[in-house]
């Protein structure tokens, strides 16, 4: 069968030429003002956990993430949060004074059985002009004791809450609440920053007593916050179910009647 | 008052109201992988879509992606906790036969599994299940068919295209079976390459006819049909309806991502929505074409969008005040609950009673079923 097209009168559809431009103008504005910096001295860079390995007396920034490096049995991992120009290739160290904060000195009390390991972690939680507002805690050591196969995070969780985001470690017990290596746009860098004294395992517990055992173990008095903080969350994941199971009912009986 | 502005008056929402709601839900959930209040968000969803979906065939859509987001959140766990260590923690959990992989890769193969890795992969995979759920819930509650009606007229050539475009789909699958049945007819067999190619060519020349005949139908009918308009005019409206969009695009990444800097987001949305909508209202000027039997907007309508905008106001500002209660410090803690937020997400509930009950049709006795009981 012969056909013929039906001669279509295009209506006039989407102007092409002027979106064209409008949206290269708007691109341009984007990248204008996308590159646009404040100005001057100012150093770019980032604010996160910047992790090092104490390699022959002298801190070494790490050129993994911790998941990604398995310390040795004996090892002394550090932690320093703060902000580091993206042009530091060093990082930020701990401001342990290393006389001080040793292998000897976090891991001298503990033992390790056979199959584990003892890693050292030293944790700075860097300087006020670094955290939101809040005094940052104070600069601890723990020891972990962990499984020979462990990485650096893994023995970083032992002795402290590790909140994690794409295998990076984004804060260490909750410190920076919110965010993972967040961008900063002036970074303030003091070139010869002062040791701080580090809360170490033993002195703690020397400070605490012997007897008190509660006070100086800490995942007891961890313990006793997460009763306190279970129940609410119990009750609001309770109502959630109720609701959950209403929405059943409900879409059961409509789909009976 | 007018019965549309009753809440008690039966009729269907205005789908763009049901949309709105669940992105503000979704918007609530986005910002926090605290599982207690994405587990209420959850449930309200799935409470609010039994209590007012309707019986058409898209309305069983939320039972559909409750079940892929349940998939999405397995598929997580096992990523992350087989195959990946960057978020294994020192709690074993069980440990299997691996595989040696190059270290420093983050990748692995087996091996140990912990309790932190499985938490996190629950938790990120609960967060994305829910905004999941918020847009099934939309989906089941508002007929995307009766949303593209009601687009403004700028947008209604687009609109028709899509529509025609959703009810000529399966129409391909029909042809590809046909064509399929007349080459086994002709002793034609096996598949590979030749056997696609030679299937693609009339499944597509079937098509092509399919929208030509359907093109001189509608033109013959007056569809597309313009009022006249400048050149200058049009111009200003595309450049006015892009600027628009790539401005809603660009707030509404600031807005979310929660990492730029505050100029990005709330203002540049604020101005690609005016601009959007001038452009739409100018474009609309241009299709001198009246709605048949348009969705009202009325109480119900605003009131529902409210319900969806204070979860979302609710968890910003929780966000923003006490970041402690969204953000878990490890996986293993017990997650807070932040109450101000959780009571917001409780707001997104009230649709099951403020939205109107739907018009019931199913009562009624199909005509002709009368006389035969009369006669029995």
């Amino acid at each position: 069968m012969p056909r013929t097209l039906p001669s279509l009168r295009c209506s006039p559809s989407l102007p092409w030429r002027p979106v064209a431009r409008a949206t290269s103008a708007l691109l341009g504005l984007c990248f204008v003002l996308g590159s646009w910096a404040p100005p001057a001295q100012a150093e770019e860079g980032f604010r996160y956990w910047n992790y090092h390995h104490l390699t022959a007396g002298a801190w070494e920034f790490s050129q993994v993430g911790a998941a990604g490096y398995q310390p040795k049995d004996g090892a002394v991992e550090g932690y320093r949060f703060g902000a580091t120009p993206n042009s530091d290739k060093n990082g930020l160290p701990p401001r342990a004074d290393l006389d001080e904060v040793s292998f000897e000195s976090v891991c001298g009390g503990e033992q390790a059985p056979a199959g584990d390991k003892r890693v050292a972690v030293v944790i700075d939680y860097g300087v006020p002009a670094d955290a939101d507002g809040e005094a940052p805690a104070d600069p601890r050591a723990g020891c972990a004791v962990v499984d020979t196969t462990a990485n650096g995070q893994q023995a970083l969780a032992a002795v402290a809450d590790v909140r994690t985001q794409d295998g990076l470690v984004c804060a260490i017990d909750g410190h920076p609440v919110s965010g993972c290596g967040e961008p900063v746009s002036d970074v303030q860098v003091s070139d010869n920053e002062q040791p701080v004294a580090f809360e170490l395992p033993g002195a703690e517990k020397a400070a605490a007593g012997p007897t008190d055992e509660s006070a100086a173990d800490p995942a007891a008095s961890t313990t006793d916050q997460d009763s306190d903080l279970l129940w609410p969350a119990v009750g609001v994941a309770v109502l959630a179910g109720l609701i959950g199971a209403g929405a059943f009912a409900l879409n059961r009986r409509r789909n009976s009647a | 008052m007018r019965p549309q502005h009753l809440v008690t008056h039966p009729r269907s929402l205005h789908p763009g109201a049901w949309w709105l709601w669940a992105l503000g839900l979704a918007a609530a959930a986005s910002r926090t992988q605290n599982p207690v209040p994405l587990l209420l968000v959850l449930a309200v969803t799935g409470f609010v879509v039994a209590a007012r979906r309707s019986d058409a065939p898209w309305a069983r859509s939320y039972g559909a992606f409750l079940k892929l987001a349940l998939v999405l959140i397995v598929v997580r766990i096992l990523f992350q906790s087989v195959l990946s260590s960057g978020s294994q923690g020192p709690t074993v959990l069980l440990t299997l036969p691996d595989l040696p992989v190059p270290g420093s890769t983050g990748l692995k193969l087996g091996g140990v599994i912990s309790l932190e890795a499985v938490l996190q992969a629950t938790y990120e995979g609960l967060q994305l299940a829910t905004i999941l759920c918020c847009v099934g819930a939309a989906n089941s509650l508002g007929s995307a068919r009766r949303l593209l009606r009601s687009m403004p007229g700028a947008l209604y050539e687009v609109g028709v295209a899509s529509v025609i475009a959703l009810t000529f789909a399966p129409q391909l699958v029909t042809d590809a079976g046909r064509v399929r049945a007349a080459q086994r007819l002709r002793g034609q067999s096996g598949g590979g390459l030749t056997s696609m190619k030679r299937l693609a060519m009339p499944v597509l020349e079937g098509a092509l006819d399919r929208s030509v005949e359907l093109a001189a139908a509608m033109d013959s009918r007056g569809y597309g049909r313009t009022t006249h308009r400048s050149r200058g005019s049009r111009r200003l409206t595309g450049l006015l309806v892009f600027g628009g969009i790539l401005g809603v695009a660009v707030g509404v990444y600031g807005l979310l991502s929660g990492t730029s800097t505050s100029w990005f987001g709330l203002p540049m949305l604020l101005a690609g929505c005016v601009l959007a909508a001038t452009g739409t209202y100018l474009g609309g000027r241009r299709t001198g074409r009246t709605k048949y039997r348009p969705d009202p907007w009325a109480l119900p309508e605003w009131l529902v969008v409210g319900c969806g905008l204070v979860p979302a106001v609710t968890m910003f500002w929780s966000v923003r005040t006490d970041p402690a209660s969204l953000f878990l410090a490890s996986a293993t803690t017990v997650p807070p609950v932040p109450l101000l937020a959780c009571a917001g997400i409780m707001v997104g509930l009230l649709p099951c009673v403020l939205a109107p009950p739907l018009p019931r049709v199913g009562p009624v006795a199909p005509v002709g079923t009368a006389p035969v009981e009369a006669a029995a």
